[in-house]
């Protein structure tokens, strides 16, 4: 018999409103979605459908203007701006599609910069986790010396250095070629698998979002069921494993 | 700390953009501070020599040259400054000029006779009795060198000399005279001018009246000494009797003030280290506003990036303010440190020229502890006040949309 987990992230009703030129828009409308430890859902949609702002209000980044997230079942609606920072620091973990990686801080420092002990006390785990996405020997390396994949992936060590609940994905593989794709999202699917985290993955492509357990599609800034996965999700071995 | 740390490591990696801005503040503290050693070497110097006498206790008075509504040092006026309450004793100043006459023996000279006041004696270096002062009938003391001579081959002898006596409108005659040398002076004390000889005042009474054509009891009483020290009894009557010379109708002045009273050109190096001090504030408030706007147009990605990392406003606010903090900081500590051996320098530079030697002590001269903290913090402090709104203006910014600029 396995016990039911609840979801570590939820929304409930949620509904952001932009203020823009030509009055307000509504870019997310009433979402309903539960994040389970382990499972990776895939979010798609055309361009303005509402995607990074559905991300960014579960992301505790933006604050919704109707409904709640949850985090561990806790309704973050109300809570000051230090404690929602704590929740992004020890739960949250993100992914950006073009890195947003520091240029004056090098790989390893970059990871650190999530790590909640800081430079100092997050340089061992992040040099661990640069081992484990294979940039072991790029620790010391400034982004501008790195490839675009290999910025991703340092990108995505640091999303994963604070252990987060949940991973939130804008796109991560949508500025990379074909081979690192495959390689981020490996490490990307592998930490739900292994580390029991739960995946909300934006993407625009079917091939992504043919990995995850669940996708979700944002017409009009409305969730609804997507088209099951066209392919069997398996994770990928860790890089130097024996197949 | 780690945002501290976060903070100086980006001052560090970021150090070659602030570094032309972090060079002005520099130099700006090195001046400031070099010119604050100056000042502050001459005021030492002041109140150094005004401790180690009775100068906090005198008062100087002047005859009428410049204003002849004041009133003139007769023998009487000064009898009666010498009753004043609080008043301890007068010493007139009078010189009289005197040469070495026709005896070939002699070194050419011509020295200003003047008299001996107990509060400002010169330090003797070579004596012919042991008790020189105070000076009797013709006795003098010589500079050990004066007017470009040698004079100490004359200590101990009874030489003759000649002084100028009036024998009509614009004519006179030299007078000889007998005086016996007792001591020899530093020549390096200059209280009376580089060619001061010291003797007893009725000598020099009787030859600056000879001068004149007239006894000396009508010259006192006609033409008076041409100064006088009023010594008090206590520092703080010098005031009262101050006021009461004034009301008298004496030309008069603290000697305090006057000692204090540095050459103008001293006194610019003071106004020059407070106005380098200002720029150094708006120099690091403009460029801590620059640090701020950069922040604002172009690090704004990094303040959205850390909030969605989980930094706090606070906290990306103190990694911010560190890393404009290390600039001011560093330029401080470069200008204090340079600014410090400058002024040491300089002061021992400006010894050399005759303006200032009296002026400036020897020896290693400081900028004060206030001072070099000011230099030090000022910098750090006007960087930071330049970058507060910037910097409070970024660490609001929307995280979203900040994260777009990327």
């Amino acid at each position: 018999m396995t016990a039911e987990v609840g979801p570590v992230l939820a929304a409930r009703g949620l509904t952001v409103v932009h203020r823009g030129p030509g009055g307000p828009v509504t870019a997310v409308r009433g979402a309903v979605l539960d994040l389970a430890p382990g499972r990776t859902v895939a979010l798609t949609g055309r361009s303005g459908s509402g995607k990074t702002s559905l991300l960014t209000a579960l992301g505790l980044l933006a604050v919704p203007t109707a409904g709640t997230v949850l985090v561990d079942g806790r309704d973050t609606a109300g809570l000051p701006d230090a404690a929602l920072s704590a929740l992004r620091r020890d739960r949250l973990g993100f992914v950006f599609q073009s890195f947003h990686l520091l240029p004056q801080f090098t790989a390893a420092e970059n990871v650190a910069l999530a790590h909640p002990g800081g430079l100092r006390r997050g340089a061992g785990p992040a040099r661990l986790l640069l081992h484990g996405v294979g940039l072991g020997h790029r620790l010391d390396h400034r982004p501008r010396q790195l490839s675009a994949g290999e910025q991703q992936r340092v990108a995505l060590a640091r999303a994963l250095v604070n252990r987060p609940a949940v991973l939130l994905a804008d796109e991560p593989t949508g500025n990379l070629d074909a081979e690192s794709a495959a390689a981020v999202l490996d490490l990307l699917t592998r930490s739900a698998v292994q580390d029991g985290c739960a995946v909300l993955l934006v993407t625009h492509s079917a091939e992504v979002a043919a990995r995850a357990d669940r996708v979700l599609e944002m017409v009009d800034g409305a969730l609804v069921d997507g088209a099951p996965p066209a392919l069997p999700y398996r994770p990928a071995p860790a890089p130097g494993a024996a197949s | 700390m780690n945002h501290v740390h976060r903070g100086a490591v980006n001052a560090l990696r970021f150090g070659r953009r602030t570094l032309a801005a972090a060079v002005v503040l520099t130099l700006c503290a090195v001046v400031a501070l070099a010119a604050a050693a100056v000042v502050r070497g001459a005021d030492d110097a002041a109140e150094a020599a005004l401790a180690s006498g009775s100068g906090l206790r005198q008062i100087d008075l002047e005859a009428p040259h410049d204003d002849p509504g004041a009133r003139r040092l007769s023998g009487t006026a000064l009898d009666g400054v010498r009753a004043l309450e609080g008043v301890d004793s007068v010493e007139p100043l009078l010189q009289a000029s005197f040469d070495s006459g026709t005896d070939e023996s002699l070194p050419p000279f011509l020295l200003h006779a003047t008299t001996e006041r107990p509060s400002l004696r010169p330090p003797l270096l070579h004596r012919s009795r042991d008790a020189v002062f105070p000076l009797r009938g013709r006795e003098v003391v010589l500079p050990a060198v004066g007017d470009g001579q040698d004079l100490t081959g004359l200590l101990g002898r009874t030489v003759d000399v000649a002084h100028t006596r009036r024998t009509g409108e614009n004519r006179g005659t030299a007078s000889a005279d007998r005086i016996t040398v007792v001591g020899l002076y530093d020549p390096a004390w200059r209280q009376d001018g580089p060619n001061a000889a010291y003797a007893a005042a009725p000598l020099v009474v009787e030859w600056a009246a000879a001068r004149e054509g007239v006894s000396p009891e009508r010259f006192l009483a006609t033409r008076g000494f041409s100064g006088a020290t009023v010594v008090v009894a206590r520092p703080e009557a010098v005031a009262p009797v101050l006021e009461r010379l004034h009301r008298d109708g004496f030309s008069a002045r603290a000697v305090a003030d006057r000692v204090r009273e540095l050459p103008l050109l001293l006194e610019l190096f003071r106004w020059g280290s407070w106005l380098m001090l200002g720029l150094l504030a708006a120099v690091a408030a403009a460029a801590g506003v620059g640090m701020g706007g950069t922040l604002l147009r172009e690090r704004i990605h990094e303040v959205g990036l850390l909030r969605a990392l989980g930094h706090t406003r606070r906290q990306i606010l103190t990694a911010f303010a560190v890393e404009a903090g290390c600039l001011g900081l560093a330029a401080g500590a470069a200008g204090a440190l340079l600014g410090s051996a400058l002024g040491a320098l300089a002061v021992r530079g400006l010894r050399g020229l005759e303006l200032f030697a009296r002026h400036l002590p020897p020896g290693l001269v400081v900028p004060g502890a206030w001072t070099v903290a000011a230099t030090l913090l000022l910098p750090a402090a006007a960087v930071l006040a330049g970058a507060a709104r910037p910097l409070r203006r970024a660490v609001r910014t929307d995280p979203v949309r900040a994260l777009r600029a990327w």
